[in-house]
């Protein structure tokens, strides 16, 4: 593991509770087969853990009655404001998730997937046939290439990378004492950072719209209102907390059950070497349906609620409960999903819920679908891609975050 | 993987009735590639039904009943896929269409509301799902053939028609050398010419269609066996043969009175089940030895059980009652049963001029006739009194029996142009739907149930108000072709949408592309085979 490494990952849980998480992630499908048929809306206490297709598709379809429940945490990451990720259906959602979406343009995407195919074709081609690919491919890449695009330069004093980490970390998975503690640091860190960035881009005149940043201060010219610093700082903040980390915890995972499955890294490598990015995509989202990002998400019940309701499993949900769907579950359901244990990559987009379903569908969802093949595919392209010898070989976590995957190739 | 053919059937609020139709034609015109309006051909929603080989959407309307939507799918494979994809698909206008559908009384409302309530976003396919019927009878006319083997073999036989070009290409080769000069070209393009054709009918799956059938047939005639063995069981041989003896000529005479057509019905040759029956003397006979020995154990247990005999006993005195059984059954019951069938067919009422709405007629004239294949939907009402009920229940079932075991060819008669068809009994069992994708145009069709096939027709729709009057169950009906076909015009809605997986290809140019596949597959034919196989190029 290189020091990077160390220092981006907090160190994970002990020895052994680290084998739990890892037999428990590898158990879950037996465990959600059994739910779905004998349990399929199952409660304990107040939470309520849904597993069948339809239930899933509905509880995040209905977000009228369940609400996401990242409100409170990312008011301390955001010193008190608000974020269209943690927020009912209202105007000002809408408002801040249209404002947002305006800053897109055109051909954004392809320069994108440009960018970071490049930049991960030289670190594959700089590695001498054996590669760490969590840290020195993945992050590496997503890191460069989405801070670019939106306009968020590296700190000189600490290290983006774990500012991002560690927020999406508590924003989303943990929140044990030591990690707030960090975070009280952290977050002050992230935005005095860009508020930096900000007013020197005032200061420099910098009117160039080739990232986000300029694109949000081209638009506050036009309409100081909308377009506040204290509302650009916020969301650059959350999209550097929630978008960058991810790639770096999925690509690893993808490519780990590629390397699983002989035939499936095959056709993956033939699409990457006919330059096949929509199918390199199905494959990298393929691989993921056996071991997502996150299996299960969390809902709130804002109001009392019948799952279900009108089949001989509705099962009534009282406010304030908490509601955990389980995404893993539903992309496996034989009911719906044709073949569930078969490796297709050419199954309809219906059938993933990677980026969630509904009002709070992954903003970084399009971002997300340029990248994933573009870092991919310089590595996918090389002959006789492997596991390296070793432990190394085999992809480790530290508590859910991946760590460490070495693998080798022909040059 | 196994083709499945489901339709649903939803009663529609007369007041939402246009602008459900409104909805079903949009689906059409929006999605329609080609031809403008062309039915048929929607690459599109193809893509996405992945399994899917005809899809129709249609609403039956009639001055006797509210109007009904009805979805017919035939699709490989499991349903709960096949739904979902549908709903991914057109998810948002099917919620609409159930809008305008009355809310079910059943335990479906609860569920109904849910999906239809103002803002809801719950997936219809969990209600769709409730409502799905299993047809009672079905067909298709290219068995064990997935979709995907059916377009593969299509673009097969396209390459091949390429490689041949105008003929020269195999003029001075023998069938073999050609077969194996295109297996060599084309092998590249089709990897799976090096596999073994998979078998399109298992043998577990043929054993099993005349394990059913054979299990339908003896439930039945077992059942009829009742009353000669318990007669048997109350009256010595004397006084039973002197009942029978009474009571079959007694009954054969009635029945040779009312057997024959009534004047003006007859279209074709009298006694034509019974000269089957002889004709087929040797089956029935078979038929009857099967029966019996099937039975005799059945009744000698039940005579060891309910009369506390000994085995040996039992044996003999059970073999005694079958035979009763047996001549009850062939010389008074199932005498009695068509003297009874006939009673009702002379009595019954038949439509000679149903009255079919103008509009209504234009429309479906309109959406056909635009690509080889045709679709046709029709809802007629059964005839209200029992019997005739359990004619259509029971003959509907065995004749689905009987075509699932024995036509594995695709041929129905001698027509082979029905690529899905299926029956089933909607709002209770009291009206009966007949859902058909076919080839070539409706008037072709019909010709070929009158000329080839009305007997099977007749049998199937002879219980319908209004249909032509029939003999002897099968007998005259369908053949009466003019009237046949107005009142199976009158009893059709137009097709308001409808999806073919494989527009241009017809049935028997699909078994074509299967053999020609088929005979790519093989490392070597004989000389025989190999010239059969030339003769389809």
């Amino acid at each position: 593991m290189s020091p990077c490494q160390e220092h981006v990952l907090r160190s994970g849980p002990g020895k052994f509770k680290q084998w739990v998480i890892g037999r428990l992630r590898a158990a879950l499908p037996a465990i959600f087969a059994l739910l779905r048929a004998v349990w399929p809306i199952a409660k304990i206490g107040k939470t309520h853990l849904v597993s069948l297709h339809d239930d899933v598709r509905e509880v995040m379809l209905t977000d009228c009655a369940f609400e996401v429940p990242y409100g409170t945490k990312l008011k301390v990451l955001m010193e008190g404001q608000t974020v269209f990720v943690g927020m009912r259906d209202s105007p000002g959602y809408r408002s801040q998730l249209d404002r947002l979406q305006s800053l897109a343009r055109k051909g954004d995407m392809e320069r994108l997937a440009a960018a970071a195919q490049e930049r991960a074709e030289e670190i594959v081609s700089a590695a001498e046939g054996e590669l760490e690919v969590v840290d020195t491919l993945f992050r590496t890449v997503t890191f460069d290439v989405l801070e670019e695009y939106f306009g968020v330069t590296p700190p000189r004093e600490g290290d983006m990378r774990v500012w991002s980490t560690r927020m999406f970390e508590y924003q989303f998975l943990a929140s044990d004492k030591s990690l707030k503690d960090e975070i009280l640091q952290l977050a002050p860190s992230l935005l005095r950072h860009i508020e930096d960035i900000i007013q020197g881009r005032l200061a420099n005149g910098d009117d160039s719209e080739d990232d986000y940043l300029g694109r949000a201060l081209a638009k506050q010219r036009e309409n100081a209102q909308d377009w506040d610093d204290l509302f650009i700082r916020t969301m650059l903040s959350a999209l550097m907390i929630g978008g960058p980390p991810q790639p770096p915890m999925v690509l690893p995972q993808a490519i780990e059950q590629l390397l699983r499955r002989p035939g499936a890294l095959a056709t993956a490598h033939e699409a990457a070497t006919k330059g096949d990015e929509e199918l390199v995509f199905g494959h990298i989202f393929e691989a993921l349906r056996f071991d997502p990002i996150s299996p299960i998400l969390p809902r709130k019940a804002t109001r009392d609620y019948i799952i279900a309701e009108g089949t001989r499993r509705a099962h009534k949900v009282s406010k304030g409960d908490t509601v955990v769907v389980a995404i893993q579950s539903a992309m496996s359901d034989p009911r719906r999903i044709p073949a569930p244990k078969e490796f297709i990559p050419t199954r309809q987009h219906w059938e993933y819920m990677h980026f969630g379903l509904g009002l709070h569908e992954c903003f970084g969802r399009h971002i997300n679908r340029a990248i994933f093949p573009a870092i991919c595919m310089p590595l996918l392209r090389r002959k006789n891609l492997r596991r390296a010898e070793g432990p190394g070989g085999h992809l480790s976590f530290k508590g859910l975050f991946p760590a460490e995957l070495k693998v080798r190739f022909d040059r | 993987m196994r083709l499945r053919t489901r339709s649903i059937a939803l009663e529609v609020r007369p007041s939402h009735k246009a602008k459900l139709v409104g909805i079903l034609v949009n689906l059409r015109g929006g999605r329609s590639r080609g031809r403008e309006g062309e039915p048929g051909y929607y690459p599109d929603v193809l893509a996405r039904l992945p399994t899917c080989h005809f899809l129709s959407l249609c609403v039956f309307e009639s001055a006797d009943y509210d109007p009904t939507l009805v979805i017919e799918a035939n699709y490989d494979g499991d349903s709960g896929p096949f739904w979902a994809c549908l709903q991914h698909l057109v998810g948002d206008e099917l919620r609409e269409a159930l809008r305008c559908c009355k809310r079910p009384l059943d335990h479906s409302g609860k569920l109904y509301d849910s999906i239809t309530e103002p803002g809801s976003r719950r997936d219809p396919a969990p209600f769709l799902e409730c409502h799905v019927m299993r047809p009672k009878a079905f067909f298709h006319g290219n068995r064990g053939m997935p979709r995907d083997r059916i377009l593969a073999e299509a673009s097969l036989a396209n390459a091949v028609q390429d490689r041949l070009g105008n003929g020269e290409a195999g003029r001075d080769k023998t069938a073999e050398e050609l077969r194996e000069g295109l297996r060599t070209e084309l092998m590249p393009k089709f990897p799976w010419l090096a596999e073994k054709p998979k078998p399109r009918i298992p043998l577990g799956e043929t054993a099993l269609d005349w394990l059913k059938l054979a299990a339908a047939l003896f439930l039945f005639l077992h059942l009829c066996l009742v009353p000669g063995a318990v007669i048997a069981g109350l009256i010595g041989d004397g006084k039973h043969a002197l009942l029978l003896g009474a009571a079959s000529v007694a009954m054969w005479a009635v029945f040779n009175k009312f057997r024959k057509p009534l004047e003006g019905v007859s279209t074709t040759r009298p006694g034509l089940l019974l000269s089957r029956l002889v004709s087929n003397a040797h089956i029935v006979l078979a038929v009857l030895a099967a029966l019996f020995l099937f039975s005799w154990p059945i009744v000698a247990a039940g005579n060891v059980l309910a009369l506390d005999l000994e085995w040996s006993a039992a044996w003999k005195n059970s073999a005694r009652q079958l035979g009763w059984g047996i001549g009850w059954l062939m010389l008074f019951i199932l005498p009695g049963l068509l003297v009874w069938m006939r009673y009702l067919e002379r009595h019954d009422s038949s439509q000679e001029a149903p009255q079919t709405d103008p509009v209504m007629l234009r429309q479906m004239v309109e959406l056909e006739d635009w690509i080889p294949q045709n679709h046709m939907a029709s809802v007629v009402s059964l005839r209200p009194n029992i019997p005739r009920r359990l004619v259509a229940y029971v003959g509907t079932l065995l004749i689905h029996l009987a075509l699932r075991a024995a036509v594995r060819d695709g041929y129905l008669g001698s027509m082979r142009t029905i690529h899905c068809a299926h029956w089933a009994f909607i709002n209770n069992g009291s009206r009966m739907l007949f859902l058909s994708n076919f080839d070539l145009s409706w008037e072709a069709y019909f010709d070929d149930f009158i000329e080839k096939a009305h007997e099977g027709v007749t049998a199937i729709w002879g219980g319908s108000v209004g249909f032509p009057p029939t003999t002897m169950l099968i007998e005259d009906g369908a053949a009466h072709g003019r009237a046949f076909k107005r009142w199976a015009r009158h009893s059709m809605s137009p097709t308001r949408f409808w999806v073919s997986a494989y527009p241009d290809l017809t049935v028997d140019q699909i078994e074509r592309n299967n053999r020609i596949a088929n005979g790519l597959c093989a490392r070597r034919l004989s000389p025989k085979a190999a010239n059969a196989w030339a003769g389809d190029l």
